[in-house]
């Protein structure tokens, strides 16, 4: 027999995951907002660079962590290498979009759908698979990103 | 068959995003969070010369540099806590867009802080949002 829905929400309240991804949306919207306040004078390419500039402090830190030390998964690391040039080549796409002529609220809104992507293909890639209430709250997260994009 | 610069831009930048979130499931798998950050942020790193603003960077105020620089602080703890989200067992298809909808905070800190107002559209996505981490969490 399947668990009540209300106890899987209160079992998924007690995961490190949720939390983690609570943390993300918080960093994530403190980032925008000063992205937002900053953007006032500075431009989208230098504010790149300084942005970059700001994330390596806590790079150095992390190479004194004990987690980072000891041997590291080669592939591991490519995955990861691969994931920071892969993200900001998507953000010089974004900029050279809107640069060639694109409608802001289009290119947003299109560039917004990115977790279908990801959905699209972590179902046969990692196997994953959503209940019917989780695809329910991805289709919602997903016209809510395309509200706020516009 | 013609597609304009732009769409194809746009169309990269969508793939570009949603691939990003798959590899932040697969480094994981293999090694941790710290360490898929670290190797993140090199990888950010690699791209800076294609962004050197050299000197015209001085012209700018330090207050903005400074709020710029806070919001990369801001950014990469961001980034720690997607991966270690997906560390700690988060499918890359719930957390991914469980994690996307952090525009609605700045919508809804907005008014309080640039004393902007919620339209009646936002609060649209922001109920949408809502339902979507009750959702998504489920």
């Amino acid at each position: 027999m399947s668990e009540p829905k209300a106890s899987t929400f209160s079992a998924t309240l007690r995961t490190r995951w949720f939390w983690c991804s609570i943390l993300t949306i918080l960093g994530w919207a403190g980032w925008a907002l000063l992205l937002k306040i900053g953007s006032l004078e500075i431009p989208s390419e230098p504010s790149l660079f300084v942005q970059t500039a700001g994330m390596v402090p806590l790079a150095v830190v992390l190479v004194f962590s004990r987690s980072v030390r000891g041997p590291q998964d080669k592939k591991g690391i490519g995955y990861s290498l691969l994931n920071g040039i892969i993200t900001g080549v998507g953000i010089f796409c974004l900029l050279a979009a809107y640069r060639s002529g694109g409608n802001t609220s289009v290119v947003a809104v299109t560039t917004a759908l990115y977790p279908l992507v990801t959905f699209a293909l972590a179902v046969p890639l990692l196997k994953e698979k959503l209940n019917k209430s989780q695809i329910a709250g991805l289709i919602l997260a997903t016209l809510s990103i395309v509200i706020f994009s516009q | 068959m013609h597609i304009a610069a732009w769409l194809g831009f746009t169309i990269l930048a969508l793939i570009c995003f949603g691939v990003v979130g798959l590899l932040q499931k697969l480094s994981t798998d293999l090694i941790s969070a710290e360490s898929a950050l670290l190797w993140l942020i090199a990888g950010f790193v690699l791209l800076e010369p294609f962004v050197y603003p050299g000197r015209s960077i001085l012209q700018y105020s330090p207050r903005s540099i400074a709020i710029i620089f806070v919001a990369g602080i801001l950014n990469a703890l961001g980034s720690w806590a997607i991966l270690a989200a997906m560390k700690s067992g988060g499918k890359a298809s719930v957390v991914v867009p469980l994690t996307a909808i952090y525009p609605m905070v700045v919508c809804v800190l907005g008014p309080l802080l640039l004393h902007e107002h919620i339209t009646s559209k936002q609060g649209v996505g922001i109920a949408f949002g809502l339902a979507a981490i009750f959702l998504l969490a489920r």
